[in-house]
């Protein structure tokens, strides 16, 4: 049960986060459905799934193609979501924070797949035909699951910092945020993971 | 492969125009929140239990304890004032 402190901290946290960014269309019943959520109800919890099932969805599906996998992920982040309730802070959206929960949780599936060596094999592509060809003309589907495979024969940090860097579009600080990684780690770990599928894409080249 | 860094964002630039699935988990959500909380409660059931027989015996324990206290310190008392009368 949250104590009456932390209703004063929500309440000038909300104050001055209003002031800041109105752009967040939700904030206000977040924060109201939050509060409702701490003290018990179900229903108020509910709609914030409801709210925010779609944002995380899209989030997950980096993490995972297989439909299945990607559901229970989807739901681990809620599940996650309400367990750390307590600990969320308005001074940022909810958005963000739920974005931050689910890369975590979805650092923790590849993790656990890396361990299982559970990969997806690698796609045999003509990559200098593929570079060639106008970005225009790739099939969505079809670069999202070329990256998705190809991404996964890196160790899970790599694959992770250049899913959210080049995949997600996020810049370096909003990379860093998101996977609870500094800056200069982020950088160290991108050019390590660019330097990685260099030589992959080497390699795949010499077997064809 | 000349350029890694131009075909990721190639690659990159068309992956982000997907659309992942529509998810409807506000209901499996809750049921697994549900559940986890009747495993809880389940967990601690026995638990209860087993706490709540220790107090009990604990609660005998005390009350034999101090009746035999009471009844070893009066003889002992009694066995004590006796002594003076024996000497003399």
């Amino acid at each position: 049960m949250p104590g009456l402190a932390y209703f004063i901290y929500m309440y000038f946290s909300m104050s001055s986060y209003e002031k800041s960014d109105s752009s967040s269309a939700h904030y206000n019943d977040d924060i109201s459905d939050i509060r409702k959520s701490l003290n018990g109800d179900g229903e108020a919890f509910r709609r914030i799934v409801e709210r925010h099932q779609q944002h995380v969805s899209g989030i997950m599906w980096r993490f995972s193609r297989d439909p299945h996998h990607h559901k229970e992920l989807v739901q681990d982040v809620f599940i996650e979501t309400y367990t750390s309730l307590a600990n969320y802070r308005p001074v940022a959206p909810f958005t963000h924070w739920l974005a931050r929960i689910a890369t975590r949780v979805g650092y923790k599936f590849w993790r656990r797949q890396a361990r299982e060596r559970k990969t997806p094999t690698l796609p045999i592509e003509d990559w200098d035909a593929l570079e060639n060809f106008p970005a225009s003309e790739i099939n969505p589907e079809y670069a999202a699951e070329l990256l998705y495979r190809l991404l996964a024969q890196l160790p899970p940090r790599d694959r992770l910092v250049l899913t959210l860097r080049y995949v997600d579009g996020h810049s370096v600080a909003k990379t860093a945020e998101l996977a609870g990684w500094t800056k200069i780690m982020v950088k160290v770990q991108t050019l390590r993971a660019k330097a990685k599928l260099r030589k992959l894409f080497e390699q795949t080249e010499k077997q064809q | 492969m000349k350029n890694t860094d131009e075909f990721l964002n190639k690659l990159a630039s068309r992956a982000r125009l997907e659309k992942a699935p529509e998810v409807d988990i506000a209901n499996g959500v809750l049921a697994a929140l549900r559940r986890s909380v009747e495993e809880e409660a389940s967990l601690l059931a026995p638990l209860a239990w087993i706490a709540g027989i220790s107090v009990a015996v604990a609660i005998t324990v005390a009350i034999f304890a101090l009746t035999a206290w009471d009844a070893l310190t009066s003889s002992l008392i009694s066995l004590i004032s006796e002594i003076p009368w024996g000497i003399l």
